[in-house]
């Protein structure tokens, strides 16, 4: 049938084809199972902080997150929990239960005691456990369940004599509950067959965008149906996009993405490179999230700049690693000049310093990174009986740059295959050393920093940032890790449709963080259920 | 209805557009403002390495420095309170405290009349108050207007080197250098008797301070440059030099020098070292500033004289270094750090007050006499003559210096 | 070999012999029954010492013709990488030549050879791995009855350094430096056995039925979730049952372990990836566990001095351990690598300085050694090429007069699990063979039985 405009303008077609194609049908994955994931150690000290405030402490050592397929959040669809770290989960809850019921914080977060009308207090360890049970584990509590919690608090303050620490005992036992310390999926049958219900749509939503569990106008949402409407979702999406905790997601995202954890063991030889401290890479690690957020929040900047910007967060403690005057005292923005050497992700001490050897640079390893963590690419694993005799350049021992000593990589075609992949795009950043200081040249020599990656030539770091930026694999490495992020699946699954209409809106849209989370955040597949695969247990 | 009917939709053209206008408007893309909207404004544009024509440094160390040991130079090294007290004892006495310096010290600070005592702390301010120093001069019988603050303003102390001349029977042991050699370059360009020849061969040096505490234990020991770069290290407060105006590091006829103090510590880095390339803010206090013109010839700094105060503050000492008619000359070393000194003149209360400092139980670790120091100041004070008294108020002498790079903060733009 | 069965009755009766009688009112017996029902061995307070198993690896193995000792049987003699040894030689065994048969399958540096030797099979990665790692048995076999199940310690400061896997997503975070390991063992949960009172602490009867409550959920929870989930449900409720042995362990008074003296609290002290640090930092953690186990807080223990592409260094050096495998020539005039030299010998003086610490405490009628069991072992041999074959192995203790020491046995390329299998048979663990594929022996050592 043909369709007869009655509006001339060409405008009207422009707007037609733009509707069109900003409107194109999500294409649907198929269902997963129900989520089982297990809270990260950032994610359980958020909870304790998000139920009973920042006075609370956790102490104690936790089960090492796992990353699976270059994500730690996925990691968290497969770990479950050894007794090791059961253990020490039960003293983190004991610990935490003890201050909350201490006479300093009782009052404060308890807000009620035995009394006449209620001598053994049972109504207000309902009172109270009812209240923290559905904020920890995320969901309202049954009524038997917290017939069976008020009755382990009230039994415990006989045994130990003490009303608060026998309610300390029922909180530790909902902290060391699997329904606290995994984010468990709660299906219902719906019209449509298997479905989440609101709390579970709500957690993965908190999840997503502020790395956290739900607040209260959130959870009052789930409780009223308004997250199974598209109205009702959105605007919940919009307030939690506009809050100032949506940064705490973007950085929590963008942690385990470029895996800045790897600096909490990264150490630098003391002689070689003594302006790299005991704090430096924790510091490393803050300034590149902190930049993040500038960028892309606060600034909402397309993503690929992140690759060229030279505008960072910087401290007093990282300027003599950076070697520019830093104006105040704690945390600020630092602009470089144009044509300054430092720009882009790739000259932050976070990413140069993680990705070398405690006391020289590795090309090898940059480049790594740049394909594996940016560009989603695998690298394969070295051979084992790799071939040194060619490395080893006897009658030349004295090779002063990094170039010429892995020049070997490249020329020999046993080692080339995986070495050109890497080695040209981490030697663009040799100006910079182990530990990620500026320097003008290499032992007296000059720095080459020429490169190409994927037949594009750059020279040097800023141009490898701009080179970054134009190359698809970067944007739908991004893509294809924030979905993965969000909805923690392994990756055996094919999902390549959705996230090509990801990837197309995410162009469309200037590629802007917020609004990717945006749409992930409303999109059906996000809430896709399948109903569990039982199994006859023998 | 729902974005998908709308675009999946075969209704009529009208319908269609005005169900496409409607949802692109939900499908374009909103700009939320986070936060306050507005970006944190950055620093101003300084390149790596800082602003070209700029090179700053921090003075990691300060210090008077002692020339290689010559034969001859001192017969006999100084003594301190405790060995003068010693020596005056009978000898049954001297036999019996010979090895034990701590009884020692307390029948000393007995029979000679020395007194010490801690301030306690205002309970309200946290601070030791005038009200606090009052009533602990009281309880130690401290006369009126004798007696000084100690260790940080934390004890009050009544001893030799708070009031030397109560107690001239200390002015005693201090026999001045004679060697040949010092630090120090001629500053009055004349050749006089009491001169020295520079430890690079330099004519007519005048370090009358050298003449007159070389011989001082304390002096003699870490003034060896080597043991003074590694244990004299002035984290507290040190002193900033800052070269500017400057075209060309290794040469230049004409640079700008400006000293000033520093109100930031100076951190120690992960190998031990004066961490370099860190930022200072500079104390206001205009008296701390100075500014002087210089030129650079081979790395080698040198400077026009002129009159500057420098913050000595070091483990318990608070003082200042008050210089007169001095020049800094230094090398630009290659790898970044400089090495040089101050030489001109010392005002010799200002150094009497360093000293002074010590109390007497530093300058009983010291082998120094505050009394006998002062004779010597005194005696050999050879600059600026006080017009009424005519007696010479400063001493030449040569403060030796190393230090790193430095980015000194003009403007603290604070957080 | 065969341990003490018994019966749940006459265990009941010895626990009333043995120590006082307690009384608060919950059924412990089934604290000590194992999900079998069979009791644990109640092996001290009057009878046998309790046997240890405990694993030492160091990374980055060795130069062959510098560590294989050249004459076999007992009194062998010591190549200049185990010169360390020395003071320890007649109570280590080594046990060179056995290899990793790879079956086609590529040989994934630093990660081939651990996997084969721990687990019995060769796997891609760790994440991969297809059966429990050996230590894991081990504490399955004889690690219930003790507070801790076993104690994993890692020198480097990193709690993620561990070879110790129950599953391929379930790893045994490490403890990773000595304060941690003494607030652990001897903080304020810690039992002294030799205390001349005991009281049961009702806060652990608590705490136990708090861990109760958290159990019973398991129904529910299972019923909800899916087949792969179930699996983790499974594991974690597996883990919370172990606390909940951990706990009851607590409201009986242990037995007496004369051999325990409780240390004091080391001072903060360093971790790095300096050589003279790390070794400093193991031997306060090798002390520590010591004590530990003389105080029978643990049947099991793992301890890793390096990882497998060792991070070992020198001060001031561009080039560490593992680098130098790689990177450094070989001299000339030596025939072998200087640095790689360097690091495999001072990794030989931790060995032997843990192998020391064990046998300093005194136990019985020996030492603490005589009565543990210890299989030290690297990835490789020789780095350059991570080579899997002739991975060097040693053994340390006697297992209680099991083992024999300080003997040295060639194994002729023979698969590695051949060893395993001794370990594990030395233990209890009821095993006729172990490993699969090539992996595959049903043949231990006999030469180190006694």
């Amino acid at each position: 049938m043909m369709m007869q405009f009655k509006l001339s303008t060409a405008s009207a077609l422009l707007l037609l084809l733009t509707a069109m194609a900003g409107c194109h049908r999500e294409p649907a994955t198929a269902a997963a199972p129900p989520g089982l994931r297990r809270l990260t150690e950032a994610q359980y000290r958020q909870s304790i902080e998000d139920v009973f405030g920042s006075s609370i402490r956790v102490v104690g050592r936790f089960e090492p997150d796992l990353r699976v397929d270059g994500l730690l959040a996925v990691g968290t669809s497969v770990v479950s929990i050894t007794p090791g770290g059961m253990e020490q989960y039960e003293a983190i809850a004991g610990d935490v239960a003890r201050q909350v019921v201490d006479s300093e914080n009782r009052d404060r977060l308890i807000g009620c005691a035995p009394a006449a009308s209620d001598p053994q207090g049972r109504q207000c360890a309902a009172h109270f456990l009812r209240r923290v049970g559905e904020h920890l584990f995320r969901r309202p509590l049954g009524s038997e369940e917290l017939e069976q919690a008020v009755n382990t608090a009230l039994r415990a303050s006989v045994q130990l004599g003490d009303f608060h620490a026998g309610l300390a005992s029922a909180l530790s036992g909902f902290l060391t509950a699997p329904d606290f310390l995994f984010r468990i999926d709660h299906v219902t049958a719906g019209p449509a067959g298997a479905q989440l219900d609101g709390w579970s749509k709500a957690v993965r939503l908190s999840y997503l965008l502020w790395n956290a569990s739900p607040d209260e106008p959130l959870r009052t949402a789930a409780q009223r149906g308004d997250l199974d409407s598209t109205a009702g979702l959105t605007s919940q999406v919009d307030r939690m996009i506009a809050s100032p905790r949506f940064v705490a997601g973007v950085r929590a995202f963008f942690d385990d993405f470029l895996q800045l954890d790897g600096l909490e063991t990264v150490t630098k030889d003391a002689q070689i490179y003594p302006a790299f401290g005991s704090g430096s890479a924790a510091d490393a690690r803050e300034q590149t999230l902190r930049t993040i957020a500038d960028l892309l929040v606060v600034r909402n900047a397309d993503y690929r700049e992140l690759f060229e910007t030279r505008r960072l967060a910087i401290n007093r403690n990282l300027g003599p690693l950076y070697d520019v005057p830093v104006p105040g005292k704690g945390w600020q923005m630092y602009e470089f000049p144009a044509g300054d050497p430092r720009a882009g992700l790739l000259t932050q001490v976070s990413f140069l310093a993680a990705h070398s050897h405690p006391g020289r640079t590795s090309p090898t390893l940059r480049g790594k990174a740049v394909r594996e963590i940016l560009m989603c690419q695998k690298i394969p694993t070295p051979p084992a009986n790799v071939n040194f005799r060619i490395v080893q350049d006897v009658t030349n021992p004295h090779l002063k740059t990094t170039r010429a000593r892995v020049e070997a990589h490249l020329s020999d075609p046993e080692c080339a295959g995986c070495h050109r992949l890497t080695d040209p795009v981490g030697l663009a950043l040799e100006h910079f050393d182990g530990a990620g200081q500026f320097r003008a040249n290499e032992n007296g020599a000059v720095i080459d920093t020429h490169g190409t990656l994927a037949d594009a030539s750059f020279d040097g770091a800023a141009g490898l940032g701009t080179v970054l930026g134009k190359d698809p694999a970067v944007a739908s490495c991004l893509v294809q890790s924030v979905w993965r992020y969000a909805s923690g699946h392994v990756g055996d699954r094919d999902e390549s449709a959705f996230l090509h209409y990801l990837d197309e809106r995410f162009a469309a849209n200037g590629y802007r963080i917020p609004e990717l989370m945006r749409l992930i955040a409303t999109s059906r597949n996000f809430y896709t259920v399948a109903a569990p695969i039982k199994e006859n247990r023998s | 209805m729902s974005l998908r009917t709308a675009c999946g939709s075969r209704a009529s053209v009208w319908v269609v557009t005005v169900a496409l206008l409607a949802a692109l408007s939900s499908c374009q893309n909103r700009h939320q403002s986070f936060g306050s909207g507005a970006a944190s404004p950055s620093a101003a544009a300084v390149p790596t390495g800082g602003p070209p024509r700029v090179r700053g440094f921090v003075l990691s160390n300060v210090f008077v420095a002692a020339p290689p040991d010559e034969p001859g130079a001192c017969p006999q090294l100084s003594k301190g309170p405790l060995e003068l007290f010693l020596e005056s004892l009978p000898a049954a006495e001297r036999k019996r405290y010979a090895e034990q310096r701590e009884a020692l010290m307390k029948i000393m600070n007995q029979r000679v009349g020395f007194r010490a005592g801690r301030v306690p702390v205002d309970p309200n301010t946290g601070q030791a108050g005038p009200e606090q120093v009052a009533q602990t001069r009281r309880k130690l019988g401290i006369p009126e207007g004798k007696g000084s603050l100690s260790f940080l303003g934390k004890q009050v102390t009544y001893d030799s080197c708070s009031d030397p001349d109560d107690f001239p029977q200390f002015d005693r042991g201090l026999q001045p250098y004679l060697g040949k050699t010092a630090y120090g370059a001629d500053l009055d360009g004349r050749q006089s008797a009491a001169d020295f020849v520079g430890v690079g061969g330099e004519a007519s040096v005048d370090n009358a301070l050298w003449r007159a505490l070389g011989c001082e234990w304390a002096f003699h020991e870490s003034g060896k440059p080597e043991v003074a770069a590694k244990v004299l290290f002035s984290a507290r407060a040190p002193t900033l030099v800052e070269i500017s105006d400057m075209d060309d590091v290794r040469n230049d006829a004409d640079v700008q020098v400006s000293i000033y103090s520093s109100l930031t510590p100076l951190a120690v880095d992960a190998a031990g070292h004066a961490l370099a390339r860190a930022s200072f803010d500079i104390d206001g206090n205009p008296q701390l500033q100075a500014r002087t013109h210089g030129r650079i010839v081979e790395g080698v700094l040198t400077t026009e004289p002129f009159d500057v105060q420098i913050n000595y503050k070091e483990q318990i000492i608070d003082t200042v270094r008050k210089l007169r008619a001095t020049r800094l000359r230094a090398l630009l070393k290659e790898d970044g750090t400089i090495e040089g000194g101050f030489y001109g003149y010392y005002d010799v209360e200002s150094f009497w007050h360093s000293v002074q400092q010590m109390t007497q139980l530093g300058a009983s670790s010291s082998r120094l006499s505050c009394p006998a120091v002062r004779t010597a100041l005194i005696q050999y004070a050879d600059a600026f003559p006080d017009p009424k008294t005519g007696r010479n108020t400063a001493i030449s002498t040569a403060l030796q210096f190393v230090g790193v790079r430095a980015h000194i903060i003009h403007r603290s733009a604070g957080t | 070999m065969k341990y003490l069965q018994m019966t749940r009755r006459n265990f009941a009766l010895r626990g009333m012999l043995g120590g006082a009688a307690v009384t608060v009112g919950l059924p412990l017996l089934d604290a000590f029954l194992n999900d079998n029902g069979t009791a644990i061995a109640a092996s001290y307070g009057g009878g046998p010492l309790p046997l240890r198993f405990g694993t030492w690896f160091w990374g980055c193995g060795t130069i062959p013709s510098r560590w294989d000792p050249k004459t076999v049987g007992p009194g062998y003699e010591l190549p200049p990488q185990l010169a360390p040894i020395a003071p320890v030689h007649s109570l280590v065994s080594v046990l060179s030549g056995f290899s990793v048969p790879l079956d086609g399958k590529g040989n994934l540096p630093h990660i081939s050879g651990n996997t084969a030797l721990r687990t019995g099979a060769v796997a891609d990665s760790w994440q991969q791995i297809t059966a429990p790692t050996l230590d894991v048995v081990v504490a399955g076999a004889v690690g219930a009855g003790a507070y801790f199940r076993s104690l994993d310690l890692a020198a480097d400061g990193d709690p993620r350094t561990s070879y110790s896997f129950s599953s391929a997503s379930a790893m045994n975070a490490s403890i990773p430096s000595a304060l941690e390991l003494y607030r652990k063992v001897f903080g304020p949960d810690f039992q002294d056995p030799n205390a001349a009172e005991f009281k049961p602490d009702p806060r652990y009867m608590v705490r136990r039925s708090v861990l109760s409550g958290v159990s019973a959920e398991r129904r529910k929870l299972m019923q909800q979730a899916g087949a792969a989930d179930r699996a983790r449900l499974d594991q974690y409720f597996d883990s919370v049952r172990a606390v909940e042995q951990k706990l009851a362990l607590q409201l009986q008074k242990p037995p007496p372990a004369e051999a325990c003296a409780i240390p004091s609290a080391p001072s903060r002290s360093e971790t790095g990836t300096d050589v003279d640090v790390r070794k400093s930092q193991h031997k306060l953690m090798a002390q520590l566990l010591s004590t530990a186990l003389a105080c029978n807080q643990t049947r099991v223990f793992n301890m890793v001095f390096s990882v497998a592409a060792s991070d070992l260094r020198r001060a001031g050096h561009t080039t560490g351990h593992h680098q130098s495998t790689h990177e450094e020539l070989i001299d000339p005039t030596l025939g072998y690598q200087p640095t790689a030299d360097y690091f495999s010998t001072r990794s030989m003086e931790a060995w032997a300085d843990f192998v020391a610490a064990l046998a300093a405490v005194r136990e019985g009628d020996g030492t603490l050694l005589d009565h543990c069991l210890v299989l030290a072992h690297s990835d490789v041999s020789y780095a350059k090429n991570h080579d899997v074959n002739g991975i060097p192995m040693m053994l340390a203790g006697r297992a209680g007069g099991r083992i024999r020491s300080g003997i040295h046995v060639r194994g002729s390329g023979d698969p590695v699990t051949r060893v395993g299998l001794t370990v594990l048979q030395a233990m209890g663990v009821a095993v006729e063979s172990w490993g699969s594929q090539s992996l595959r022996s049903a043949r231990p050592v006999s030469e180190v039985f006694v």
